[in-house]
């Protein structure tokens, strides 16, 4: 007699319904009729990390200088002859425009590459969206 | 003689039975035995279901509870992305601390944390939970409650080993959140209140 592998002796009686098999019945701890045999829970939390728009405008010799931007906020730094000038954000394209006061020797875009400060230009304005 | 002899045994015993279901369970003794004594038996079941718990920041013991708490880091100016780390703030125990909690009755529970991405600004940029850092502290267990790694898209599962005998498991802890904050990112509000990939489901799975 050929014998059955207990699974498959649970499946066979399923197919032909339970009252002809006991056995199957009663082994009712392994053939569950619910499909959730687990026991399952969850729950949730939210998570909220909120950062400022702001400009960052640094010189070698000047302090560096950090500016919480609004929209219409907009910074001007003075930075002295020969020095080396950054400028930073995070709040997306700058919009960059120096104060000449004096004929300059060459373009703002010198200072955007930190190359030295020509000296005639005293003063940047930057903005931010 | 055999058929009488079986028909009187089944009426002796049918005898016995209805005179013991009779008097249900009660004793009558009489004689002249010093002690004199009688008993009777009474039965006790207590059925116990299986159950499990979580619970992630406010809720109420045993029971559901809808309340999801919101852990909000605002990071100042001064210090976007240079490392130093920022508190946060909600959570049941304030200052960005949650109460932890699992309990169940039915062998191993897998514990698991699953989040749906990085959180986002909506704007495409993105901070990744592994500028999460989660401090867990003991509470009212011996052992504290360990907190599932927090990765962008996934789900990370640890198991928990029952705490008493081989089925019962009781494990809680203090988390406390804070954002590391190591690099500069882009200006924004990243996550919510389950928007923008800011909510960390916390799952409890028992046999």
């Amino acid at each position: 007699m050929r014998r059955w592998a207990r699974p498959q002796a649970l499946w066979i009686c399923a197919a032909s319904a339970l009252t002809i098999c006991p056995q199957a019945a009663q082994a009712g701890s392994r053939f569950a009729t619910s499909s959730t045999e687990r026991v399952e829970e969850a729950a949730h939390l939210d998570f909220t990390i909120r950062i400022p728009a702001l400009i960052v405008m640094a010189s070698a010799k000047g302090p560096k200088e950090t500016v919480l931007l609004t929209p219409a906020a907009r910074k001007s730094s003075e930075s002295p002859p020969d020095d080396r000038f950054s400028v930073s954000t995070n709040a997306g394209t700058l919009a960059f425009a120096p104060t000449v006061t004096e004929p300059s020797r060459g373009t703002a875009q010198d200072a955007l590459t930190e190359s030295p400060v020509l000296p005639n230009i005293r003063a940047y304005v930057v903005a931010a969206p | 003689m055999t058929k009488k002899l079986i028909l009187a045994a089944v009426l002796t015993s049918t005898a016995s039975f209805l005179s013991t279901a009779a008097h249900a369970e009660s004793r009558f003794v009489t004689g002249t035995a010093s002690p004199l004594t009688a008993s009777a038996n009474l039965d006790f079941t207590v059925t116990i279901p299986k159950f499990v718990y979580v619970r992630i920041g406010t809720g109420t013991n045993a029971a559901n509870n809808t309340n999801v708490d919101n852990i909000v880091f605002t990071v100042p100016a001064a210090n976007v992305g240079d490392g130093t780390a920022v508190a946060g703030t909600g959570g049941d125990l304030t200052g960005g601390q949650v109460t932890a909690r699992v309990l169940g009755n039915n062998g191993t529970i897998a514990f698991s944390s699953t989040t749906l991405g990085p959180l986002n600004n909506g704007a495409g940029d993105t901070i990744s939970w592994s500028q999460m850092n989660v401090a867990v502290t003991a509470n009212t267990t011996a052992t504290a409650l360990v907190h599932p790694t927090l990765v962008d898209g996934a789900t990370t599962s640890v198991n928990l080993t029952p705490t008493s005998g081989t089925k019962v498991t009781n494990l809680d802890a203090r988390w406390t959140f804070s954002y590391r904050n190591q690099n500069v990112v882009a200006a924004g509000t990243y996550g919510g209140v389950n928007t923008q990939n800011g909510r960390v489901t916390y799952a409890v799975s028992m046999p």
